[in-house]
């Protein structure tokens, strides 16, 4: 078992003490839409996050995350038809999507002193959703905050000796209750992909 | 480990960028049409539209009227699209259904308003069509920004003004900033004809 770890993940043949102590992290995020994806559909490639927790001794961790993302999309002009007229216009599509959550995660591993430590977890908090559109010099605007549930997947890469210094990529899935009479939606979900660092300060 | 602060404020500058400057934008103006689904259009049959076309500002100083040969050459292109559609042009006595026309110049905020708001001493109010101080209004729930450089067009209800003693605005277009700096005056044949083939309801 010791060389599956130690093929997979880097594992020392040694354990270490647990690390403890303060949790920081930034990192650069993209965003695929899932949800009303006729409205909106490409992916944004404009985002980053930041991350400010605490790392226990039992491998478990809890950090405040706020995450910041902006999508765009531009539509060629065309004609849009509603009740009682219509509109010719190109559309510039702007959304924000800002979660902010409490993470609970536990990483693997993280006795082992691996290379590799994967991880899970579980974040509740809000979401900050607001949607903007530009056609010639107008803009309309619409905005919203849900509910969020946030569950992640991931894994970090040991950078020093002492695993304070890693840098992780990871996936979450975002739930959100926002809701929209105007764009027609009743809730939003989103599944970003992160890359970053994240530093244990003992 | 204070040397490794830095990186974690590096992806702020992967996700720098900023959103379109709405000014880049007054090259195609948006083409808006609103009319009152009640009506049918096909009861009309005639309609008259003025000789020139009607400037208007947030500063009432500044009214006139403009019977250049530009916009000789829009009217024209308004005309022809109405007759195109079945109806027939005739004196501003007998028309079944009038059309103002008007640009939006020197507006130093943008205005929004649910109602008619340039019917002061000045340009076409209800006097010009013979009908007093009759009031405007539209048909149709109408709350818009205008902006400066935005021409209105607005098709309004004669045939049945005398019975109402009211002036009712059935259909309007907005093309906004059209006179912009950016964009000559021949460019409106294009946004006129968008706004009438927005409209296929106009029709004799």
């Amino acid at each position: 078992m010791k060389l599956f770890f130690t093929l997979l993940f880097g594992v020392s043949l040694m354990t270490v003490k647990a690390q403890e102590g303060t949790l920081l992290k930034g990192n650069y995020t993209m965003s695929f839409p899932l949800s009303q994806r006729d409205y909106l559909s490409n992916p944004s490639v404009s985002g980053f996050g930041f991350g400010f927790g605490k790392m226990f001794e039992t491998d478990f961790s809890l950090c405040l995350e706020l995450n910041w993302n902006r999508y765009y999309q531009h539509e060629d002009r065309n004609t849009y038809y509603f009740e009682g007229g219509a509109i010719t216009t190109e559309l510039h599509k702007y959304r924000y999507q800002v979660p902010m959550v409490l993470t609970l995660g536990y990483t693997f591993l993280q006795d082992w002193n691996a290379i590799v430590k994967p991880y899970v977890g579980m974040g509740i908090g809000l979401n900050y959703l607001a949607n903007k559109i530009y056609f010639s010099t107008y803009e309309r605007k619409e905005h919203s905050t849900g509910f969020l549930m946030q569950p992640k997947i991931g894994a970090a890469l040991r950078l020093d000796d002492d695993g304070d210094f890693n840098f992780f990529i990871e996936s979450t899935y975002n739930y959100a209750t926002n809701h929209s009479s105007e764009l027609d939606f009743k809730h939003y979900s989103a599944l970003n992909v992160s890359i970053g660092t994240y530093l244990i300060i003992e | 480990m204070k040397k490794y602060y830095f990186v974690l404020l590096l992806p702020l500058v992967f996700s720098c960028g900023k959103e379109i400057d709405p000014a880049e934008l007054q090259d195609e103006p948006a083409v808006l049409t609103l009319y009152d689904q009640q009506v049918n259009f096909s009861d009309f049959a005639s309609f008259y539209i003025p000789d020139s076309i009607g400037i208007v500002s947030d500063n009432t100083s500044l009214y006139h009227k403009d019977g250049s040969s530009a916009a000789q050459s829009i009217l024209a292109k308004i005309r022809t699209s109405m007759e195109s559609r079945g109806y027939t042009f005739t004196s501003k006595a007998n028309a079944e259904l009038g059309l103002n026309v008007t640009v939006l110049h020197q507006l130093n905020e943008e205005i929004h308003y649910a109602g008619y708001w340039w019917s002061y001493d000045g340009y076409y109010n209800a006097n010009y069509w013979g009908y007093g101080y009759a009031p405007y209004y539209y048909g149709y729930l109408y709350d818009y920004s205008y902006e400066t450089g935005s021409m209105l067009i607005e098709m309004v209800d004669l045939k049945h003004a005398p019975s109402t003693h009211k002036l009712k605005i059935i259909w309007n277009t907005e093309i906004g900033t059209i006179f912009s700096n950016t964009i000559s005056v021949s460019d409106a044949s294009r946004y006129i004809d968008e706004a009438f083939n927005q409209s296929p309801y106009i029709k004799r």
